[in-house]
C-alpha cells in the first residue's frame, strides 16, 4: 500500500504529468465558475454580459489586458522552465520495450479506448468521428439561443452531452490513463503497487455467448450463424431504440420542444442521432466488460464491434 | 467629424514650429523619427486612441472599439490569446532548438544532451519549448470548452468553430511530431504506440479489417505491411526515416499551415462581428452601425412626402408650381412661434447627423464634451 502509494505520488510528480495535473485543476475550475454563471443568468432571465452593452476602447482597455497576460503567463513559463527539466531517457532503444507504454497525454483517451475497441474502431473510426462530430456541432445545432453568454436552461441538451463527452470520455480518460495505468496496461488503484506480472483473468466472453452456445467460430472454424444473427440484431436493435428513445423521449424532454425532431429535419436529425449514440457506445461498452466481461457484441473473421 | 478635421497633420506641425523652446519631451515626440514610426501624435484623447490600433500592423486585428463584456476575462477566459502567445513561445525556442539539433538518428540524441547540459541556456530553452507546447494543446481544449459553452459556434460564427477544430488536430499534430525528436525511449515508444493505430485503417492498414482483400485486389506496391503507417514511418518501424519525416512536418510544414489558418481564424472573428456576445450587444452594434448610414427623419422624410404628396394630387407637371405657392403662404403665415419651432428642429436634426459618427458614452474624457448629449439623443 505505501509502496503504491509511492509510485503514485512519483507518478503525479513526473515532469510530463505536471501539466496534466494543472489541466485537470483549470477543468474543475472552469467547470465550476460557468456552470455558475450559467445558472445565475438563467436565475437572471437575461444575461448579465447583456447588461455591459456600451462599448470601450481597445487602447487601452483591452491591450492592457493583453499585455498583462502575456507578462504573466511568460513568467510562469520561465519559473516552470527553471524549475523543472524536461525529461530525457535512455536512448531510443527499438529491441526494449518499456512496459506500460503509453502514447503522448493526450491520446491516452483514445488509447484507453483500445481496451474496448478494435484498433481500427478505436484509433481510426473513432478519432475520425469525434473530429467530424465536432465540425457537425454548428450545423445541427439550431437552437438559437445561448449564442454569447453562459446558460444552462437554454441548451440542457448540447451543454449536457458536451459536459459528459469532453469531462468524462476526454478529460478523465486521460487522467485514467496517466495516473492508473501500470503494466500491460491494467488498471491500479493508487494505493496499488504495479505489478508487472499482474494477471487478470481473462474469461471474457463475446455477447451472443451470454445467450447460450454461440461463439464466433464453430469448433470446426466456420462462422457461427446464431453469433452473427444476435450480434447483429443486438448493434442493429441498439441504434433502432435508442434512435426512438432520442425522438421520442430525451430530445423533446431536454429541449422542452415537442416538435423538435421535426424542426431539425431528417438530415441535421440524422447526424445528431449517428454521432450520439455512437458515442455512447463507448461508456455502454465499458459497463458490458465490467459487469459482464463482454469483449465483442459482434465478431466476425473481417470486423470486431 | 469636426475636430478629426481640425487636428492638423503632425508633420507640418513640426516644419512650422522647428522644435526651439519645447522640453525634451515634448520634442521627442515631435521629432521626425517619432511621427515617422507612430504616425499621429501622443496626446490622450480618443482619435489617437483608435488610431494607436489601426496605425499598427500587429493591434489592428482588434477592432478600435470592442463590447465592454468582450474584455471580461471571466467570460472569454483569454484562453484563445494564450493559446497564439504559447505558440509564438513555441516558434522562437523552435528555431533556437533547430540551431543545435540534427534530426538523424546518428546525431539526435546527442544533440539533446547536449542541449541538455553544454549549450548556454539549452536546457532552459528546451524546457520552455517542451512546457509552452504540452501548455498549448491544454489553452486550445479550454478555448474550445468555453466557445462551447457561451454557445459562440452559432451563426455567424459556424465556419470559425470548424477551422477551430481544424487548428485543435494541428497542434495535437505538432505536439505528436515534436514527441519524437528527442529520440529517447519516451519518444519513440510514445510514437510506436501512437502510430501503431495506422496499422489498423480499414482496407489501407495491413492489419485493419478487409486489408488482404484489398492487398489482393490492389495491393501496396510491396510487402504486405507497406501500409499507409508504412508512409507515415518511412518504414515498417519507428527508425531514422521516421525522424527525418516527423522534424521537417514539426518545424516545417505543419507550422506553415497552423500559422495560415490562425490567420484565416482571426481574420473570421473580425469579419463574423468579433467577440460573441448576447443578442442585446449584437442588437446595440446593429443599431450602432445602422446609425451611420442614417439621414434624420426630420430633415429628409417629411421634405420626401412633400413632394410626393403633391405630385399624387397635383399631377406630374404641376406640382412644382404648386409647391413654390404653398411655400408662399407657409412663409406669410409663420409667426414667430412657428419659425422657433422650426428652428429646434433644424437643431436637433444637425445633432442627430453628429451623433451618428460618436456614440460612445463610457470612457469620455474632458475635451469631448459635446458628445454626451449626442449619445442620449441617440439612445431614446
Amino acid at each position: 500500500m505505501e509502496e503504491g502509494l509511492k509510485n503514485f505520488w512519483h507518478l503525479v510528480s513526473l515532469p510530463d504529468n505536471v501539466p496534466i495535473i494543472g489541466m485537470l485543476g483549470l477543468v474543475i475550475f472552469y467547470t465550476w465558475q460557468s456552470m455558475r454563471k450559467a445558472l445565475r443568468n438563467d436565475r437572471l432571465g437575461t444575461p448579465i454580459e447583456a447588461s455591459m452593452t456600451d462599448r470601450v476602447q481597445v487602447w487601452p482597455y483591452l491591450v492592457r489586458i493583453e499585455f498583462l497576460t502575456s507578462v504573466v503567463v511568460i513568467l510562469i513559463l520561465t519559473v516552470w522552465s527553471v524549475g523543472i527539466d524536461a525529461p530525457l531517457e535512455e536512448p531510443a532503444n527499438p529491441g526494449r520495450t518499456p512496459n506500460p507504454s503509453k502514447a503522448p497525454w493526450y491520446f491516452l483517451g483514445l488509447q484507453e479506448m483500445l481496451v474496448y475497441f478494435d484498433p481500427w474502431l478505436a484509433g481510426i473510426v473513432f478519432p475520425f468521428l469525434i473530429q467530424a462530430g465536432l465540425m457537425a456541432i454548428p450545423y445541427v445545432d439550431i437552437n438559437p439561443k445561448g449564442n454569447g453568454y453562459y446558460t444552462w436552461k437554454e441548451r440542457r441538451f448540447a451543454i449536457g452531452f458536451f459536459l459528459f463527452g469532453f469531462l468524462i470520455l476526454w478529460v478523465f480518460l486521460i487522467i485514467l490513463g496517466t495516473l492508473l495505468r501500470g503494466p500491460g496496461w491494467n488498471f491500479f488503484f493508487p494505493w496499488e503497487e504495479w505489478d508487472a506480472h499482474k494477471v487478470v483473468a481473462a474469461n471474457s466472453r463475446d455477447w451472443p455467448e451470454l445467450f447460450g452456445k454461440f461463439p464466433a467460430k464453430n469448433v470446426d472454424g466456420s462462422i457461427n450463424t446464431g453469433h452473427v444473427i444476435i450480434g447483429s440484431l443486438s448493434i442493429i436493435g441498439y441504434y433502432f431504440f435508442g434512435n426512438l428513445l432520442l425522438k421520442k423521449v430525451i430530445l423533446p424532454r431536454a429541449t422542452k420542444d415537442k416538435d423538435i425532431v421535426k424542426k431539425l429535419g431528417p438530415l441535421r436529425y440524422g447526424t445528431v442521432a449517428f454521432f450520439v449514440l455512437t458515442c455512447m457506445t463507448m461508456p455502454i461498452k465499458i459497463i458490458l466488460r465490467l459487469t459482464l466481461d463482454v469483449k465483442y457484441v459482434l465478431s466476425t473473421p473481417w470486423i470486431n464491434f | 467629424m469636426s475636430d478629426i478635421i481640425k487636428v492638423p497633420n503632425k508633420r507640418q506641425v513640426v516644419k512650422s514650429d522647428g522644435g526651439g523652446k519645447k522640453d525634451l519631451v515634448q520634442q521627442f515626440y515631435e521629432s521626425q523619427i517619432y511621427t515617422s514610426i507612430f504616425r499621429h501624435d501622443y496626446k490622450d484623447n480618443k482619435r489617437n486612441r483608435a488610431l494607436q490600433i489601426v496605425n499598427n500592423v500587429f493591434l489592428h486585428l482588434h477592432p478600435t472599439r470592442v463590447s465592454r463584456h468582450a474584455i471580461d476575462v471571466g467570460y472569454t477566459w483569454g484562453m484563445g490569446g494564450i493559446t497564439l502567445l504559447l505558440f509564438i513561445v513555441t516558434a522562437v525556442t523552435g528555431i533556437l532548438l533547430m540551431f543545435y539539433y540534427r534530426p538523424t538518428s546518428e546525431y539526435a540524441y546527442n544533440d539533446m544532451k547536449q542541449l541538455m547540459h553544454d549549450v548556454p541556456f539549452g536546457a532552459f530553452i528546451r524546457n520552455m519549448h517542451r512546457w509552452a507546447a504540452h501548455s498549448m494543446v491544454i489553452c486550445v481544449m479550454l478555448h474550445m470548452y468555453r466557445v462551447f459553452l457561451t454557445g459562440s459556434y452559432k451563426p455567424p460564427r459556424e465556419f470559425n468553430w470548424v477551422i477551430g477544430v481544424n487548428l485543435l488536430v494541428l497542434t495535437l499534430a505538432l505536439s505528436f511530431t515534436g514527441y519524437l525528436l528527442p529520440w529517447d525511449q519516451l519518444a519513440i515508444w510514445a510514437i510506436t504506440v501512437g502510430s501503431n493505430m495506422a496499422r489498423a485503417v480499414p482496407f489501407l492498414g495491413h492489419a485493419g479489417p478487409f486489408a488482404p482483400e484489398f492487398h489482393q485486389l490492389v495491393g501496396f506496391g510491396g510487402a504486405p505491411d507497406a501500409d499507409v503507417r508504412f508512409i507515415l514511418l518511412g518504414g515498417t518501424e519507428v527508425g531514422a526515416p521516421t525522424l527525418l519525416r516527423f522534424y521537417v512536418l514539426h518545424t516545417v510544414f505543419l507550422p506553415i499551415v497552423t500559422a495560415v489558418l490562425l490567420a484565416v481564424h482571426f481574420w473570421r472573428i473580425r469579419k463574423d462581428g468579433g467577440i460573441s456576445g448576447p443578442p442585446m450587444i449584437e442588437f446595440n452594434k446593429a443599431v450602432t452601425d445602422a446609425s451611420k448610414l442614417k439621414v434624420s427623419v426630420v430633415d429628409h422624410l417629411p421634405k420626401y412626402e412633400y413632394v410626393q404628396g403633391f405630385k399624387q394630387v397635383e399631377g406630374e407637371q404641376n406640382f412644382k408650381e404648386a409647391i413654390r405657392k404653398d411655400l408662399e403662404i407657409l412663409k406669410q403665415k409663420s409667426s414667430s412661434k412657428l419659425a422657433n419651432l422650426i428652428n429646434t428642429i433644424d437643431q436637433a436634426a444637425e445633432q442627430n447627423i453628429k451623433g451618428g459618427e460618436n456614440t460612445e458614452n463610457k470612457d469620455n474624457h474632458q475635451n469631448h464634451n459635446n458628445t454626451t448629449n449626442t449619445d442620449e439623443h441617440q439612445h431614446h
